[in-house]
């Protein structure tokens, strides 16, 4: 830790060159360290970004597809858009389901369109949607708005009834 | 609870950010640098005070950072560690007239940052007058002019 030469001796000067450099090298760490957080950002690793967006689609036809994203921020506001295929609409009705748990943590405050009514089971909390369009027509896109307060992971949990079930996860930061 | 987890968590995250860009003084400090403190300021106060405009919760923050304030040069004074890690050490920059450029470069004060210190400070006009130029811990330049001819 010396090759330095010992400067300032006539000075009463507390100059510590080991412990200078040693802070330039934490500097220098540092800085990478938030070039790092920005890079992350603009990718999406933070919050909004091409990483954090990812689509759920069921595996076997194309009846639900979410999109959602992987990772969020608390207290703003989060979307999560769920596209009704052909398949979603039964006698004039889809039935869109979202876990409890789930829609608890996600703190929904909107939905669009306005569902026709609102079923609270046990599990899950229902979303009733009525089509005047046939059956088998394409259907509809509906977006649900939420605003998750705490911080972790949420298990999206989201489906049709007697139709596919999808899961995601969702990590949300402080 | 979270109010005062808030502000302790900023406080930090502010002082890391600081001390990582390095030392300046307010008086080295340009209009820009200013502005851009403000805007930090504003971009701080939402996260810290959340959606709660209420009188406690503003008490709770400008408690948490007058507090954390308080122990950290309580710390200060008792463990050289913090001392260094909040404030870092002084740095002989000029040692006889002679510019230690390496140092100089490491904390981007030039030659031209020097002379103007002292002619500011002492009325110096040539680098061979000064006997020691220090960066000081809070980022201002201090100058130590070599003694006139008799005097020494």
């Amino acid at each position: 830790m010396m090759p330095d030469v010992q400067r300032g001796r006539e000075l009463d000067i507390d100059e510590d060159i080991g412990y200078q450099r040693r802070s330039w090298t934490a500097q220098r760490v540092g800085q990478a360290v938030m070039a790092l957080v920005l890079l992350a950002a603009l990718a999406g690793l933070l919050g909004p970004g091409p990483l954090s967006d990812a689509t759920a689609r069921d595996p076997g036809g194309a009846a639900l597809q979410v999109e959602y994203n992987r990772f969020w921020r608390s207290k703003s506001s989060l979307t999560l858009r769920a596209h009704l295929g052909p398949g979603a609409v039964r006698e004039g009705k889809a039935r869109v389901w979202l876990s409890r748990a789930y829609a608890q943590d996600l703190q929904i405050q909107e939905v669009k369109p306005e569902p026709d009514s609102v079923e609270i089971g046990a599990e899950r909390l229902t979303y009733v949607f009525s089509f005047s369009t046939p059956d088998g027509a394409p259907a509809a896109t509906v977006t649900f708005i939420g605003e998750p307060e705490k911080a972790g992971t949420l298990r999206g949990r989201m489906g049709l009834e007697n139709g596919p079930t999808l899961d995601f996860r969702q990590f949300v930061y402080p | 609870m979270d109010a005062v987890l808030r502000a302790a968590a900023m406080y930090f995250f502010l002082l890391f950010v600081l001390r990582i860009t390095g030392k300046r003084s307010i008086g080295q400090i340009t209009t820009f640098d200013f502005v851009l403190l403000l805007i930090i300021g504003e971009a701080s106060q939402q996260a810290m005070m959340g959606e709660d405009n209420s009188f406690t919760n503003a008490f709770l923050v400008i408690l948490t950072l007058v507090g954390v304030e308080q122990l950290l040069s309580w710390g200060k004074q008792r463990f050289l560690l913090i001392d260094r890690v909040t404030q870092s050490v002084p740095l002989i920059l000029v040692e006889d007239g002679k510019p230690l450029t390496d140092r100089m470069n490491r904390v981007q004060v030039d030659e031209a940052d020097i002379m103007q210190a002292a002619r500011e400070m002492q009325g110096l006009e040539r680098m061979e007058q000064i006997k020691y130029a220090v960066l000081e811990r809070n980022g201002g330049l201090s100058i130590i002019p070599k003694p006139q001819n008799g005097q020494a």
